[in-house]
Parts: structure tokens; C-alpha cells; sequence
């Protein structure tokens, strides 16, 4: 077992107010590790500082064994980590085709000119179910279509680490159905997934390892079952007395 | 079979412009027109790689055009260089200056990049202004030359102005597509698009968008040599805000989003005011202005993506 990410003890405040404190955990090669918890808890403050968009207050991340605390946002992709964003952020003006062309000129493919690049793309929306979608615009898709895009635009950067930031939310059972069909198409290529999530069934369906977030503490680490039982974690999301 | 309609469309047009200075090489004017339709082109396409492929708009356009335009002329001038070697003088000058410049303003975003190129032109032209070296508010002339001399870049028969202006904006408009379809112009549409999203997939934001001012100004500096040969006098004037503004609009009527934008946009709109003004002008001053502003505001309300807008049809997917 190959620990692809490491964080140790990360901190994060922000003029004052602590968003993440002394949270530690690793995801190993291979695997889909999730975190849970309430709004709030510092998901997304972690998931950013994990993949270079601020740097944490205090702590040490390392990927691959070594430290990549400080890295910028934009070495990233070439070190193989990729990411959504929670709030899609499509190229609304260029088509989605294009959308995810740019990513492989960028990224891991390095594509040597536009036919390649769109090449790739093409594979890619196949892959992820866009294909039909190539020659609309990125900013006149729904919700769903558009999450889709950010995994596409993400993959086609060629990762060995991707992060998924809520990629489910807002989407009706049977699109979740989907989405979860192809995390696990895209885990099962060789990516180690990484997903922050508010969807229980995704998270206890794909995930091998779960993390808790509460008040930007780690409140509890292991199996979706043993997570889902854990007395505190069930007062956190239940209220006290909910696990009567 | 519509592709080759609009090639032989497009190829027609091309001779029709290459055979017109026949005809009205008789009529300076209307070739000058055509010269300052074609010199307003290429700074709008210039101006249309930062503003509208990169996303960073900038008001400041003129002053580039007049950094080499004026180290152009104090190369020829003042040091008594060769005018085949003061173009790419100017382009180095103006290109450095930017591209050291610039790298600290890009921290900046949006509106406030936008009042730091307004900030930098009007400094740049305070300067100049207040420079014995370069003239001062009287300005540079250029030597005076006899007949059509291709060495000293001065040419008696207006129609040769004409070629080179037009070969100048066809060659801006090859780089400018060859840009689009490339990396570097995938880049900058996505710094266009979302920083945050272009980091995500490597691409270092401030690295490409000095690129792109540096290619800008560039292209920038190679109009106002152009300028300078052609009116053969330049001064301070030439970097009024008014100036940078009048870059600006040919792109974003034309629709700022796509390469052909500048191009449709500057034909039009340089043919437009001039027309207006010969036509309206003497009636009654000003009447010119008043009704070229009518036709941006129109424009500009219902298709703010620009004329070539009405043609696109992915928007309305």
C-alpha cells in the first residue's frame, strides 16, 4: 500500500478564525478516499490546500513522498494532480470540446497542436458521455452536463491523482447513478480518486476510506460502516441523542 | 460547397483590394482612407490579442503604438539610423518596456488592470511631452525624401503606403488566427475564460498574459513605425486616451471574440466615420460624431458580442 498523498497536520486561519486545524490523513495509490462533514467543517479550505490554491498557516502535504507545501496552483497539473472546482467554472465561451482541448495542451499530454489536442478531447468525451455535447457551448449546459465537463476537463490532464470537489451535488438520483459509474470507470483506469462529497450513497458505494471534518477538526477516519456508526459522528450530523 | 463560396468570395475581395489604387490613385483621400482603415486594423487586432482573446482589457493601446513610433523616429532622426534598422529598434524598445512593466500590473484584475494602462500611457506621453530630447509637445519630423525610396522607407506614390498597409494587417491577421488555433492562444482564451480554472490544468496565468502584452505591443510598435513613414511627423497627441479608445472600438463592434472581429469591425468603422464626416461634416459641425456614437450605441445594445455575433450560431444553443 502506497501512500500517494500525505497531510500532516495542516493548518489554516483566516485573519483569526481557524478553518482547519491539525487535520492529518493520507489516501493511498490506487484507492477512492472521501471526506464527509457538515458545511462548513473545512472540506473545501483542505481540498484547496492540498491542491496548491492556498498554501496552509502551519503543516506539511506530500505527494508521492515528497513535500509539495507551498507548490503554486499552476505546477500541479504536471506533477499529475488534477481538479474540479464545487462551483463549475467552464470555459462558458468556448466550446466543450475546446473546453477540454485546452486541458491537453496543458497538463500531461503536452499535445503538439490542435489536431492532437482535439483528438484527445474527443477520447476523453467519449469517456465521460459528452461526446454529443462537443460543438455546444460550455456556458449553455445544465448543471449535470457541466460537472461532467469539469471531470472531463480535469482527466484530460492526464492525472495519476484526481480530486473531485462535490461533483454529485445537485444532481437527481439517476445522474448521481451515472456519476458514480464513472468515478468508478475512472478509478478502475489506474487513478487514485480523492472526493469530497455530501451524498451518502456515492460516498458509501465508491469510497474504501472516509474522512470526518467538523469545526476543521478530523473527527473520524476508517470504512464508510465504521464512520457510519461512530457515535460522534452520528451527534455531529444527527443532533445529540440521535444516536438513540 | 459554402466553404468554397467564401473562399473565392474572400479571394475576389483580396484582388479587388490589390487592383483598387489603380483606380483611385488619382483620389488621395479616398487611398488615404483606405490606409488608415487598414493602420486602425492591425492596431485593433493587436489591441483585440490582449483584450479580447486574453481577456485584459486595456485603454492604453496608443501608447504603444506611440513607444515605437517614437523610438522609430529617434533612431532615424536623432542617431541617423537606417529606418530598416530603427523597426526592430522600435519593437525591442517597446517590447522591453511592456513586458518589464507589465509583469508587476498583472497582479491587478478586471477594472483595475484596465486604469493601470491608463495610467502607464498617460505617463508615457507626460514624459515624452516634457523631453527636449523627443521633441517636446512640437513633435519629431521625419527627413524629407525625394520620390519612391524603399531604403529610407519614403515613398512619393501614396499607393505604395497602401500595399504595405495592407500586406501589414494581412500579416497581423495570419498571426493572429495561426495564434488562435495554437497553445498559446488556448492558453489565453482560458485566462480568459477563469484563472483559477487555467492554473488548475498548469498553465502559469502570468507568464502567458506577458506574453500576450508583449506580442500586442509588438505588433503595436510596428504600426507606429508604420504611422511615422506615413505622415512623416508624429507627436505627443498621438497617445491621447482618445486615441487608445478609438483602438478599442473596432474590435469590439466587429465582436471582440473573434479573430476576424478587429478586421470587420476597423473596415467598417474607420469607412463609416470617415463618410460621416465628408457628408455630414460641413452641415453641421459635429453632427458626424454624434451620429458615429449612434451607431456604437446600437451596436453595442443589441449584440454586445459584435457584428460578426449575428453570425455565430453556437451562442444560442
Amino acid at each position: 500500500m502506497n501512500k500517494i498523498i500525505e497531510v500532516e497536520n495542516i493548518c489554516k486561519s483566516f485573519k483569526g478564525l481557524k478553518a482547519v486545524s491539525n487535520v492529518s490523513f493520507y489516501a493511498e495509490e490506487g484507492q477512492i478516499t472521501g471526506m464527509i462533514g457538515p458545511n462548513g467543517a473545512g472540506k473545501s479550505t483542505t481540498f484547496n490546500m492540498i491542491c496548491g490554491f492556498y498554501p496552509p498557516t502551519s503543516g506539511v502535504i506530500k505527494y508521492k513522498g515528497t513535500d509539495i507545501t507551498g507548490k503554486r496552483a499552476y505546477e500541479f497539473a504536471d506533477m499529475g494532480i488534477a481538479r474540479t472546482f464545487q462551483i463549475m467554472k467552464p470555459l462558458g465561451n468556448l466550446s466543450v470540446l475546446d473546453n477540454v482541448a485546452s486541458s491537453a495542451f496543458f497538463g500531461r499530454h503536452k499535445a503538439k497542436n490542435i489536431h492532437q489536442a482535439r483528438e484527445i478531447a474527443e477520447e476523453i468525451l467519449n469517456f465521460t458521455g459528452l461526446i454529443s455535447k462537443r460543438d455546444v457551448l460550455a456556458r449553455s449546459m445544465g448543471t449535470p452536463d457541466q460537472k461532467r465537463l469539469e471531470m472531463a476537463r480535469a482527466l484530460a490532464t492526464k492525472p495519476d491523482m484526481l480530486f473531485l470537489d462535490e461533483v454529485m451535488a445537485g444532481l437527481n438520483p439517476a445522474e448521481t447513478e451515472e456519476a458514480i459509474d464513472l468515478i468508478r470507470r475512472i478509478n478502475s483506469g489506474g487513478i487514485t480518486v480523492f472526493l469530497i462529497e455530501h451524498i451518502m450513497r456515492a460516498v458509501v458505494s465508491l469510497c474504501k476510506k472516509v474522512i470526518v471534518l467538523h469545526h476543521g477538526e478530523k473527527i473520524a477516519e476508517g470504512t464508510p460502516e465504521e464512520v457510519m456508526n461512530d457515535a460522534y459522528v452520528m451527534e455531529v450530523y444527527l443532533g445529540k441523542g440521535g444516536a438513540d | 460547397m459554402k466553404k468554397k463560396i467564401l473562399y473565392i468570395l474572400i479571394i475576389a475581395l483580396a484582388v479587388f483590394m490589390l487592383i483598387l489604387p489603380e483606380y483611385i490613385a488619382s483620389m488621395p483621400y479616398i487611398l488615404n482612407v483606405f490606409i488608415l482603415a487598414f493602420y486602425m486594423t492591425t492596431m485593433s487586432m493587436a489591441w483585440n490579442l490582449l483584450g479580447g482573446m486574453t481577456g485584459q482589457n486595456s485603454i492604453g493601446h496608443a501608447c504603444f503604438m506611440g513607444i515605437g513610433a517614437y523610438t522609430a523616429t529617434l533612431c532615424i532622426v536623432k542617431f541617423g539610423l537606417n529606418p530598416w534598422v530603427s523597426l526592430p529598434i522600435a519593437i525591442f524598445v517597446t517590447a522591453f518596456i511592456t513586458a518589464v512593466v507589465f509583469s508587476q500590473c498583472f497582479i491587478l484584475r478586471g477594472p483595475y488592470f484596465t486604469l493601470v494602462t491608463i495610467a502607464f500611457a498617460e505617463a508615457v506621453r507626460q514624459i515624452i511631452l516634457n523631453w527636449d530630447f523627443a521633441g517636446k509637445a512640437i513633435g519629431l519630423g521625419l527627413p524629407y525624401v525625394r520620390g519612391n525610396n524603399w531604403l529610407l522607407f519614403s515613398f512619393k506614390d501614396r499607393a505604395i503606403y497602401y500595399y504595405i498597409a495592407f500586406a501589414m494587417m494581412i500579416a497581423v491577421y495570419a498571426v493572429m488566427k495561426y495564434i488562435d488555433n495554437s497553445k498559446l492562444g488556448f492558453a489565453l482564451k482560458t485566462i480568459r475564460e477563469d484563472e483559477d480554472v487555467a492554473a488548475a490544468i498548469g498553465i502559469k496565468p502570468l507568464k502567458y498574459k506577458v506574453i500576450a502584452v508583449v506580442i500586442s505591443a509588438s505588433v503595436s510598435a510596428v504600426a507606429g513605425f508604420f504611422y511615422a513613414c506615413y505622415y512623416r511627423y508624429i507627436d505627443p497627441n498621438i497617445m491621447l486616451q482618445s486615441s487608445s479608445v478609438e483602438i478599442v472600438l473596432p474590435a469590439i463592434i466587429g465582436g471582440s471574440a473573434f479573430v476576424e472581429g478587429p478586421l470587420v469591425g476597423g473596415i467598417l468603422m474607420v469607412s463609416l466615420s470617415e463618410y460621416l464626416r465628408n457628408t455630414f461634416g460641413g452641415i453641421l459641425p459635429g453632427i458626424n460624431l454624434i451620429l458615429y456614437a449612434i451607431v456604437l450605441i446600437v451596436v453595442i445594445r443589441f449584440r454586445p458580442t459584435g457584428i460578426l455575433g449575428f453570425f455565430d450560431r453556437r451562442g444560442r444553443a
